[in-house]
């Protein structure tokens, strides 16, 4: 009988083999190996999003002259916004430079913007992260922030040849230093919470007692610069609620993450530039 | 052997291309659709135990390698359903598609509760992820028992061009 049984329990041997001799293959291996099979798909994440984008440029070419002419004349009003914007901002830059050297402040990190789009989404419950179309092609280092029109979306996490995996701010685990905007106090970010059919939402944790939010009077909550990867100032979410700690020395909150995050596809990936 | 892992590995990587894509749009939703225990089903039901575990293993370090888990992860849990499934398969009618189909499901069950244990830590409220997954879970097994016969029958086709018959590896005449 005891050849039978374990001819019965030989294949769980067998995986219990494979385990051990996975857990002391090199890392170097590991990591190479992950990488040849990242390229092999990733020309497959390239091919779907650009037949999405022919698709949409078909989709377009349907509406009427019209409906075009509309649109650009909305978008010469915008234009013209921008244009004030930007020489608002030169002017505020050039002020900003003027103090730093009055006051001998060291200079913030200037950012290159590079803009991407989105070639697929990935949001399950376990994780949260997109690829997008720029990698070393563009000089994407690892780490470098990536936002978007409604604030930061998370950071790049690993840059391959012509793609990048970006970890969004809802990832569960992803921690950053915020803060709450008028307030220089740093606080603790985590995101991870994603309900099906809602915006996503984080956590907030080491907020000071005397600060309040509610729904009705939220709270944005901003990047602090802390760490060095994010610029300050950035929009991370609202701050819709907040309750004491067990602890009672601060209070833990809720943050609602914007929900055009859900369904970007065009992202804007900051590059330091450094100086010499 | 590995003209027939090539042919189910190329299987494979086309249900994981439309999986994605299909989760690519339903990301608007918060909705996300897992089908690791139909990768695994018909090799292990059908197949020698070598094939088997080879085709899991390939189609788990890719799907490893694009995703937020450590290298291998994927990997060695599909080995496992394939195991488990390989182990149980000869009480069974596994020829049967309506038993492969039933298969999948619990495979991709098992799979599913085993991630979903795996990584729930990584969640500040993990409470509050327990109905996203069960949702999550609900329309993977929608989505598995709807497509499961079609890619059954992708595979097995595949396997018929390439010149590998399933049915003379079932009277033990071997593939070819």
């Amino acid at each position: 009988m005891l050849p039978k049984r374990f001819d019965q329990v030989k294949p769980f041997i067998t995986l219990g083999l494979i385990v051990l001799a996975w857990l002391i293959v090199p890392t170097v291996i590991k990591r190479t190996a992950r990488l040849s099979f990242f390229e092999f798909q990733a020309p497959l994440d390239t091919a779907a999003a650009t037949a999405r984008d022919v698709q949409d440029f078909w989709s377009l070419r349907t509406r009427s002259r019209n409906e075009l002419i509309e649109a650009g004349i909305d978008l010469a009003h915008l234009n013209a916004k921008y244009e004030t914007s930007i020489q608002t901002r030169a002017a505020l830059e050039g002020e900003v430079s003027r103090l730093e050297e009055l006051l001998k402040l060291p200079s913030y990190t200037e950012y290159r913007s590079e803009p991407a789009r989105v070639a697929r989404r990935d949001f399950s419950g376990w994780w949260q992260r997109m690829v997008i179309r720029k990698g070393r092609n563009y000089d994407i280092p690892e780490g470098a922030p990536v936002i978007f029109v409604g604030g930061v979306v998370g950071r790049v996490r690993v840059v391959h040849a012509y793609t990048s995996e970006v970890e969004l701010i809802s990832n569960p685990g992803l921690r950053l230093a915020v803060t709450i905007e008028g307030d220089t106090r740093p606080l603790s970010f985590q995101g991870g919470i994603n309900p099906t059919l809602g915006p996503a939402r984080g956590t907030v944790e080491f907020v000071p007692l005397d600060v309040t939010a509610t729904p009705s009077a939220p709270r944005r909550l901003i990047t602090s610069g802390l760490g060095g990867i994010f610029p300050p100032g950035l929009t991370i979410g609202q701050i819709v609620r907040v309750d004491p700690s067990t602890d009672g020395l601060f209070k833990s909150g809720e943050v609602k993450l914007d929900p055009r995050l859900n369904s970007v596809s065009e992202v804007t990936v900051l590059i330091p530039i450094r100086s010499e | 052997m590995t003209r027939t892992i090539a042919i189910l590995f190329a299987c494979c990587v086309i249900l994981w291309v439309c999986v994605s894509q299909l989760n690519h749009y339903l990301a608007n939703l918060h909705l996300s659709v897992f089908a690791g225990g139909l990768l695994v089903t018909l090799p292990a039901l059908r197949l020698d135990f070598r094939t088997g575990w080879w085709s899991s293993l390939l189609i788990g370090l890719l799907i490893d390698s694009s995703t937020a888990v450590p290298f291998g992860f994927h990997g060695m849990l599909f080995i496992a359903a394939h195991i488990g499934v390989f182990n149980l398969r000869g009480r069974f009618p596994r020829e049967e598609t309506s038993f492969g189909i039933i298969i999948a499901l619990t495979a991709n069950l098992a799979l599913f509760v085993a991630i979903s244990m795996a990584l729930i830590h990584r969640s500040p409220e993990p409470l509050d992820m327990i109905s996203r997954l069960l949702i999550d879970l609900l329309i993977s097994e929608i989505f598995v028992f709807l497509v499961a016969g079609w890619f059954f029958a992708l595979q097995e086709r595949s396997l018929e061009l390439g010149g590998v018959s399933l049915r003379r590896e079932q009277r033990g005449l071997g593939f070819r």
